[in-house]
């Protein structure tokens, strides 16, 4: 197997674009960066947990495949380039490098050595399709591959959800799935024999990952997508029928907002389920469920999260 | 749905050319994210620019779900651009590779505004000439 020399260099700002550019043009087939971080990543849906450090430092590593490139020769090159550059004026901030050399594996694979069947509940099992998991007669499975939308059931606000499910008898039942993420609440639904499922969501890759999600596991009958926005969903939607379970695993303030709509979609004998909710916001979203004469039947906590169970 | 941010992977590749070699496969390995299904969404959204390097952040969330944004060509790309350059200079202090103007500086700053780290567009223009003067570039008034 071959391998690839990783080289790190540890440059400022100012000479980081050269430093990258040189890795590139020396035959690099990328690049990747560590610098400070401080603008909010992507948006309000994200809770950021990256600390910002206050080093102006960037570490930039390429790759050299050994077999193919004088590796001796790209890192005297580059001590040159970076003398050159400090020569120049440049301020190159530490200005080292450190070559390591690493075996290729196999990448296209290797990251799912990460991922294992997970029992979430009484029933409930969560596994990646590459894995053939041999349930026993109590055991419902749910095949979820991780990607580009959130809900792996890995995260203490999804398995609290589920565990809420698993407590709701939903024979015959109409469920809402808010938030649907890769859309493991709405197969848990229809697997444990509710009738009509409503999975929403606003990003479009979610409804689409959550529709090959639900067709691999059959549960694609009970099911219906939409994207779309809350609470618009509710007002621009025709003919939605009331909800006997309606989970809402969102963030606290779009659950703040989209109570009122929930509360008016819900069956008078129905169930909410509020997840999403960081620990230090249940006391105001506990407030906002006594606004709207909702009775809390019960709050369960995991790793600084909430999920709460409400009744008409 | 809530997600917590664990780390945010910050990659320099060419546009619809991603594969799970380096830098990609280690950068998202060690963070089990979904190599190919990033390789796929991202050769897709920048399908069309083949080549050209594109600056990637990608944000790895609690459960290891991502997901992530395209920027703007770096700099160096864009300045080689406008110097009609395949390469820039190994040596910038010896060698003189090129010239650009400054108002194309501008352009190029004006296209990089959003993703860099700048208040106006004179600080911007300031960085961007810094990167001219490290890759052997010459400004010309």
């Amino acid at each position: 197997m071959s391998s690839w020399l990783q080289l790190e260099v540890q440059v400022n700002k100012e000479s980081s674009e050269a430093v990258a550019n040189f890795l590139l043009e020396k035959g690099s087939p990328g690049i990747s960066l560590k610098e400070p971080t401080t603008s909010p990543l992507i948006g309000d849906d994200v809770i950021n947990m990256t600390s910002d450090s206050s080093e102006e430092g960037v570490l930039i590593t390429g790759y050299f495949p050994v077999d193919r490139r004088d590796v001796n020769l790209v890192m005297s090159e580059l001590e040159d380039f970076l003398k050159d550059l400090a020569n120049r004026g440049i301020n190159i901030g530490k200005g080292t490098f450190e070559g390591n050399i690493i075996k290729e594996e196999n990448w296209a694979e290797s990251w799912k050595k990460h991922y294992k069947p997970v029992k979430v509940s009484n029933s409930l099992v969560i596994t990646p399709s590459w894995i053939n998991y041999q349930p026993s007669s109590d055991e419902i499975v749910i095949e979820i591959d991780p990607g580009a939308a959130f809900g792996t059931g890995d995260h203490s606000t999804t398995r609290m959800c589920l565990q809420a499910l698993e407590d709701v008898p939903l024979k015959g039942k109409i469920v809402y799935d808010l938030g649907c993420g890769t859309g493991i609440l709405s197969i848990a639904a229809a697997k444990l024999g509710a009738q009509r499922v409503i999975a929403v969501d606003s990003d479009h890759l979610a409804v689409k990952t959550a529709k090959e999600n639900c067709q691999k596991n059959m549960a694609n009958f009970q099911v219906e997508f939409y994207c779309g926005s809350l609470p618009s969903f509710f007002w621009e939607t025709e003919g939605l029928p009331p909800g006997d379970l309606i989970l809402a695993n969102l963030l606290t303030d779009l659950i703040i907002k989209v109570l009122p709509e929930i509360h008016k979609q819900c069956n008078d004998n129905g169930i909410i389920v509020l997840s999403g909710i960081i620990q230090q916001r249940l006391q105001e979203l506990k407030e906002k469920i006594w606004d709207e004469y909702l009775f809390i039947e019960e709050i369960t906590t995991e790793d600084g999260w909430a999920c709460i169970r409400v009744s008409k | 749905m809530a997600r917590k941010v664990i780390t945010v992977i910050k990659l320099q590749i060419p546009a619809g050319k991603a594969t799970p070699a380096p830098p990609v496969g280690p950068a998202l390995g060690q963070h089990g994210v979904n190599i190919m299904a990033f390789c796929k969404e991202f050769n897709e959204r920048t399908s069309g620019e083949d080549g050209l390097i594109i600056p990637v952040e990608i944000t790895v969330f609690e459960d290891r779900s991502f997901t992530f944004i395209t920027k703007t060509p770096p700099a160096a790309v864009l300045l080689k651009q406008a110097a009609g350059l395949e390469k820039a200079s190994g040596e910038p202090n010896k060698l003189k590779v090129g010239t650009v103007p400054r108002n194309k500086v501008k352009e190029i700053a004006e296209t990089k505004m959003k993703d860099l780290n700048a208040n106006d567009i004179e600080a911007a223009m300031k960085i961007i000439e810094g990167t001219a003067r490290s890759m052997g570039i010459v400004i010309e008034s």
